[in-house]
Order: C-alpha cells, then sequence, then structure tokens
C-alpha cells in the first residue's frame, strides 16, 4: 500500500535534487528552475501531510506557496532581463563584478 | 494510489528532476521541469487535492513555465558547455545532495502520521467548498496578504523590465529590444 | 459562514500600510517633477501614520483570526520599523535624484516593503509569516536593482534574489516538516504539539531537520555566518538608501520573527538547540570584524560589520532570557539608527551618481564638512560602543543579560570582537581628522543632512537615556513570553 509516507520520501527526494542544482549549476535560469523544485517539494510535502493528518490546512498552504512561486517568476525573471540587458550573460560566474 | 502505478510515476518524476538540474540545454531544462510539474499534480489528485492538482497544471505549469520558456526564448540561451563546476565541488555537493535525500527521505518514510492509516478523511475532505471557507475564515489575512505580494510583483517585474528612456539604456544592445 | 472580523482592529496598522502604499502609487504616476520630493513626504507622513495608528491601538495580545497579533512586541516592532522607514525615505529624498532614479515606484515599493515587514514582526502563523517576509523581499530585490543602468545594481539585485529564493525554498520545506510532524502552522499549537508529545527517534531527527532548515533560512535574511556571503555585495551594489533600509529595517524585521519563532514555536526544542546558537553567535561575529578589517570600501565595511551585529544580537538570542531578550530589541533601535546615521552620511557624499565608498574619499572631511564628519564620528563610536552612545548601552545590557544567564565564554569572544572592531572604526575618523583633501563642491542636501544630524541626535539621546526605549523593549518582549 502506497500511504502518504511514500509521498514524503519522494518530496525529500525532489527537495535534495533541487538543492545541489542550485548549487552546481551556473545557468541563471536553471537556477531559478532548481529554486522551483524545490519549492514544489515542500508543497507535494504538505499535501500529504494534510492527506496522511486529515488536515486541510495544507492544501490552503499550497495555494499560497504557488502565488508566491508565481510572484518570484515574475519579478526573477525581470531582474534577469534587467541583468541580460546591461551584459549578455546568464552565468554565475561571469558576474565577477561584485566579490563573492 | 497502488504501488504499481506508484513506483514508475516516481522514478519518472526523479527522472524529470534530474532532467531540470542535469540538461545544459535550458530550453529542455524547462521542459522537464513542466513534466514533473504535471506528474506532481497526479500525485495532489490521488491525495484528495483535486483543486490543488487543477491550479498546479494551469498556473504551474501553464502560466509560470510558459514565463520561464518565454525568458529563455527571448534572451535566447543556447547550451552552455561552460556551465559546470569543478568536478572536485560537484562531487561534494553531489555528496551532501545524497545525504540529505537519504537522511530526510529515511526520516520522512519512518515518521509517523497520525490518522494516516485507521481515521478516515473528514467529510468534503478536498472539496474546493471547503478549501474555500477555510480561505476565507482561517487564512483570510494570508489571502489579502497574497494580493499585496502579487501587487509588489507586478510593479516590481514593471519597474525592472521596461525600456527607460535614458541615454545608457539607448545604447544597449540589440537583444531583448523585442520586449 | 462567518468571516472572522471580530477583532479587525489588529489590523489597522497593517491595513492602513497596504492602503497608504496603494494611494502613493497611484499619486506618484501624476507626478509632476522627476525629483519625487512630494513622494517622498507624501510616504514619510503615512509611516507616521502607521506608528501613530499603532500605538493608539493598543489591543494587547488580541490575535486576528489566529494569524496576526497586535500585542506590545507587535506595537513596538511596527513603531520602530516605520521610525527606520521614515529615515530611510528622508535620506532618498535627496538621493534618488542624486543616483539617477527615474522610477517613482521606488517609495511606494518602501512602503510595501513595511506592509510585509508588519506582517512578519506581527505573524503567529508560520505562513502568515512566510508571506509576510516574501512580500517585503519582493519588494527589495527590485529596489536594490531599480539603477538598471547600473551594473552593480543589477547584480546586487541578482545575488540578493537568487540567494533569497534559495532561502526561502529552505525556510518553507522547514515548515513543511515541522507542519508534518506537529499539524500546524500556528506558533502556539507548534509549541503545545511538541511540548505535549514524546516523539519516536525518525520524528524527532524530522522535527529536527525542519527546525534547522528554518534556523538556516532566517540566517539568510539576518546575514549570519556561514549564509552571510550575499550581504558585503549587495549593500555595495543596492543604491545606498536601499541598503541602509536593508542594514536597519529589513534586519530588525527579521529578527522579530526570528525571536517569535524561537521563543514561542520552538521554545521546548530550543534548549537542545542553544549550542547552534552559540556557534551561530560567536563565528558570526568573528567572521564578520577580521574580514571588516580588510576592507577600504567603507560600504563593504559596514556591510561586513553588519554581519558583526549579528553576531552580538545573536548572543542575546543563545541567552534567551527576558533580560537578554529586552537588551535584543533594544540593540535592534539603537544599531537602527546609528547605521542610518552611518549609512546617511555614505548617501550624502554623493557625487554625479556615485557614491563615494572608499575610507580615503573621507578624507579631509573634518575640515571641509564638519557636521557630516561628527555625524560619521558619532555613529562609528556608537557601532564600536564607546560610552555614553546608544551603541555602548545597548551592548552593555545585551553581554550582562547574557553573563547573567551563564554564557561566559561567549561574553569574552563578544567583547574581544568588539575590541578588535574598533581598529576599523577608528580607521574611518582617523582619515576624516588627520588627513587632508581639497574642498568639493556639494548641491544642497536638506533632507539628507536634517536626517544624518536626526539619527546621530537620536544615536546619543538613546545613550544617555536608554530607560524609557528599553521599558518599553522588556514589556514588548515579556508579551511574546506570557501572552497567548
Amino acid at each position: 500500500m502506497v500511504t502518504p509516507n511514500h509521498y514524503l520520501a519522494l518530496s525529500a527526494v525532489l527537495f535534495a535534487i533541487g538543492s545541489i542544482g542550485v548549487v552546481v549549476r551556473r545557468n541563471l535560469v536553471i537556477i531559478f528552475m532548481s529554486v522551483e523544485l524545490m519549492l514544489n517539494a515542500a508543497n507535494l510535502a504538505f499535501v500529504a501531510v494534510a492527506y496522511g493528518r486529515g488536515l486541510m490546512s495544507g492544501q490552503s498552504i499550497v495555494f499560497f506557496v504557488m502565488t508566491v512561486a508565481a510572484a518570484e517568476a515574475a519579478v526573477g525573471l525581470a531582474v534577469i532581463l534587467a541583468m541580460f540587458r546591461n551584459r549578455q550573460t546568464v552565468n554565475a560566474d561571469d558576474i565577477a563584478l561584485l566579490r563573492w | 494510489m497502488s504501488p504499481y502505478l506508484f513506483y514508475p510515476l516516481a522514478c519518472l518524476t526523479i527522472a524529470g528532476a534530474l532532467g531540470v538540474v542535469l540538461n545544459n540545454n535550458p530550453v529542455r531544462s524547462a521542459l522537464s521541469l513542466v513534466a514533473t510539474l504535471f506528474l506532481l499534480a497526479v500525485y495532489y489528485i490521488a491525495l484528495q487535492a483535486h483543486l490543488v492538482a487543477a491550479l498546479q497544471i494551469i498556473v504551474y505549469a501553464g502560466a509560470v513555465m510558459v514565463l520561464f520558456l518565454f525568458v529563455i526564448t527571448l534572451l535566447n540561451l543556447s547550451p552552455d558547455p561552460a556551465d559546470r563546476t569543478s568536478p572536485l565541488f560537484g562531487a561534494a555537493a553531489l555528496g551532501s545532495a545524497l545525504l540529505l535525500a537519504v537522511v530526510l527521505g529515511r526520516a520522512l518514510w519512518a515518521t509517523t502520521l497520525p490518522g494516516a492509516a485507521n481515521t478516515p478523511l473528514p467529510e468534503g475532505f478536498g472539496t474546493t467548498v471547503v478549501l474555500a471557507r477555510q480561505l476565507f475564515s482561517e487564512y483570510l489575512v494570508a489571502f489579502e496578504l497574497t494580493s499585496i505580494l502579487l501587487l509588489v510583483a507586478v510593479v516590481g517585474a514593471v519597474v525592472l523590465a521596461k525600456r527607460d528612456p535614458s541615454p545608457a539604456d539607448m545604447d544597449a544592445p540589440a537583444p531583448g529590444r523585442e520586449a | 459562514m462567518t468571516l472572522p472580523i471580530a477583532n479587525i482592529e489588529v489590523l489597522y496598522p497593517l491595513m492602513f500600510a497596504c492602503a497608504w502604499g496603494l494611494l502613493v502609487l497611484t499619486v506618484e504616476m501624476f507626478s509632476l517633477s522627476r525629483r519625487f520630493v512630494g513622494i517622498g513626504w507624501l510616504s514619510a507622513l503615512g509611516l507616521a501614520a502607521v506608528a501613530g495608528i499603532s500605538l493608539s491601538g493598543q489591543g494587547a495580545g488580541e490575535v486576528f483570526a489566529g494569524a496576526v497579533a497586535l500585542d506590545a512586541f507587535s506595537v513596538y516592532f511596527y513603531v520602530l520599523l516605520s521610525v527606520l522607514a521614515i529615515f530611510a525615505v528622508f535620506l532618498s529624498m535627496d538621493y534618488v535624484p542624486l543616483a539617477g532614479i527615474i522610477h517613482g515606484e521606488f517609495y511606494p515599493l518602501i512602503l510595501f516593503a513595511v506592509a510585509g515587514l508588519l506582517v512578519m514582526v506581527s505573524a503567529t502563523d508560520l505562513i502568515v509569516m512566510f508571506l509576510g517576509l516574501e512580500t517585503m523581499s519582493m519588494a527589495v530585490y527590485v529596489l536594490a536593482g531599480i539603477r538598471k543602468d547600473e551594473l552593480r545594481s543589477n547584480e546586487a539585485a541578482l545575488k540578493y534574489f537568487l540567494l533569497g529564493a534559495f532561502a526561502s525554498a529552505l525556510l518553507l520545506y522547514g515548515i513543511a516538516l515541522i507542519y508534518a510532524i506537529t499539524g500546524s502552522t500556528v506558533l502556539g499549537s507548534v509549541a503545545n504539539a511538541i511540548a505535549s508529545t514524546d516523539y519516536l527517534a525518525a520524528d524527532s531527527l524530522v522535527l529536527m531537520l525542519g527546525v534547522g532548515m528554518l534556523l538556516a533560512g532566517f540566517a539568510f535574511k539576518i546575514a549570519a555566518v556561514p549564509f552571510h556571503l550575499w550581504t558585503p555585495d549587495v549593500y555595495e551594489g543596492a543604491p545606498t538608501t536601499v541598503s541602509a533600509f536593508m542594514a536597519t529595517a529589513v534586519k530588525a524585521g527579521a529578527f522579530a520573527a526570528l525571536l517569535r519563532i524561537v521563543l514561542v514555536a520552538l521554545a521546548p526544542v530550543m534548549p537542545d538547540l542553544s549550542w547552534l546558537m552559540w556557534v551561530l553567535a560567536a563565528s558570526t561575529m568573528t567572521m564578520g570584524n577580521f574580514v571588516a578589517l580588510r576592507q577600504t570600501n567603507v560600504k563593504r565595511m559596514l556591510a561586513y560589520s553588519s554581519i558583526a551585529h549579528t553576531g552580538y544580537l545573536l548572543v542575546g538570542v543563545t541567552a534567551a532570557t527576558a533580560e537578554a531578550g529586552a537588551a535584543v530589541l533594544y540593540y535592534l533601535a539603537a544599531y537602527g539608527v546609528m547605521n542610518i546615521g552611518a549609512f546617511g552620511v555614505l548617501a550624502a557624499l554623493t557625487r554625479r551618481r556615485h557614491a563615494l565608498q572608499e575610507i580615503s574619499d573621507f578624507a579631509g572631511l573634518g575640515q571641509n564638512r564638519p557636521v557630516l564628519a561628527l555625524v560619521m564620528s558619532i555613529c562609528m563610536l556608537s557601532l564600536m560602543g564607546m560610552p555614553p552612545l546608544a551603541g555602548f548601552v545597548g551592548k552593555f545590557y545585551l553581554f550582562t543579560a547574557a553573563l547573567e544567564a551563564g554564557y561566559t565564554v561567549l561574553v569574552v569572544i563578544a567583547v574581544l570582537n568588539s575590541v578588535v572592531s574598533a581598529a576599523y572604526y577608528l580607521g574611518v575618523l582617523r582619515a576624516m581628522y588627520f588627513q587632508s583633501a581639497d574642498a568639493e563642491e556639494y548641491s544642497p542636501r536638506p533632507y539628507l543632512n536634517f536626517a544624518v544630524t536626526a539619527a546621530a541626535a537620536v544615536t546619543v539621546a538613546l545613550g544617555l537615556a536608554p530607560s524609557p526605549v528599553m521599558g518599553a523593549a522588556s514589556r514588548a518582549f515579556s508579551s511574546i513570553i506570557l501572552g497567548p
């Protein structure tokens, strides 16, 4: 039988994959997509817990997380766009003007 | 959901997530993400979150990912062979991510959710009516706050993305002009 | 179905802040002047009204729909954040045209950032807190990058955005794990669930991982080691007055939210984690101070100094007694005004769209611009912890409270750190008074000069007469410990 714990474990794997993407990749758009993956892992965890505990609040929370993700996408892509106009790169290593 | 459905789908989801992270081509990465988001919607249906599943497809896999693909094509991003960190750093990152996945995954696998097996779900669980009631009572503040959040995002995106009539901006090279 | 409008007064300051943001956003569209001074006045007026409304509406401890509380703690931070934002607005009224910022959305975005901060400091539900944090962050990402033709500003926005989004994802997953174990995101229920249940090994591991991720997410926002790497770059690249806002108001808001979480929701597990806070505090202040020693750029130096101050504040969070908590609240106010003064002087030295930032740019300031030099000296000495200024009083309260709680070694480290920090703060003073340079011509900057002088005056006043603010701080702190 598939229990909510199966989904929780899957969400942990997705979260780990997303976080490694943020650390390893240098393409800004792909880093950002990895962050989206992490948010989705959290969403899956919320929905699984909601089901496992019979609580609706988890589903409401997912609703808010989706809003946040949409807002982040709009602002984040605008930031990347503004950057790209001044400098033709989306590689995090090329942005060494300010020191890490 | 039956295990015969869950495990193949889980493998596909993980493959999709790895596709996001490992692809050199940003367009392929984005399409892998779309596939992953669709698969997540399937789980949401199995977990009695029907409205969330619909929103996942319409808002997330639909609107948000279209925005991503739009920007990728607008910037005309091509595969970047230099997009890798040093092997040593990569291996360290991979190791710690594996560790995180194993520790967290195992712990979550073994954790107890009261009511997981024996108690039936409350009546109306997962219906739009119940969700809507909750959004407008328990989460009213949060719900209203999202309107401010979205407004800030819209204003911010316009401020950053629109072209200014300043001299420095006029000199900017061609890509992005079609915005 | 009934809407929960029983205690709606609790929301008045928040509703007003949001409504005023909308008003300013609308008025700004019809602004004739591209200097936006009138818009600045309008924003400052609204912020003052927010402070007034929150002071008059002390509905002590009343909670709206389990999501937002207007207890003394919230009121303290509502007033503090409004005051810091008013300072930032006054600095900006001269700085915006000087820096060539042509977007009138600057001021509404500050107001929305303040609205997000207000939600953060008064939220009693982790999800509402998260949404407040995101609203604030979204506005600040844009503010950091609002000088679009400046590459440094672009990069500051980008770096802050990517790391901020990553931190938010960590924070959210932490909330998800805590929700999995406790079945709630409301701070009080989380605490009850943790306290009343005996967890199996797997459950408590999940809980600890959740708490760890939550703390890591906050460590990003308050710039604690090892999540501090963005700070110098973002503070350097962002417009100076935005850096001032980030270093003071955003940090105060993030600390307030952290205090609420640590002392309310996680109170049952915090004794097991005090070693973690100890290590965070010690490494953050040491790292911040020693790297600050090597900086020649004053903006970067202030950024590292702000990291070091995060460390001092974490000493108070580690001690977690009533005195230590009140001292943290007082220190956030003191640190806020003196840092506003320091960043304000940097903004006042802006010339031809570029802030002068190197220590050598301060040479001769003592002769050429004696008032600015005096303000800078007061702020530097206060940041260093020189009596009788606000910084000294704050550190004194913090360190004695930590001593009483038994953290002797940590306090020794903190005091040694303060001694080390004298080296770089005094470096600025030496440049101002013992090196000479030719006088420069400056356009008149009335608002900037007014704001930095006021900040210096408040720094002195808070040091000479700390008791009113300290009293408010201790009342505020006890309201979250004893209150609902």
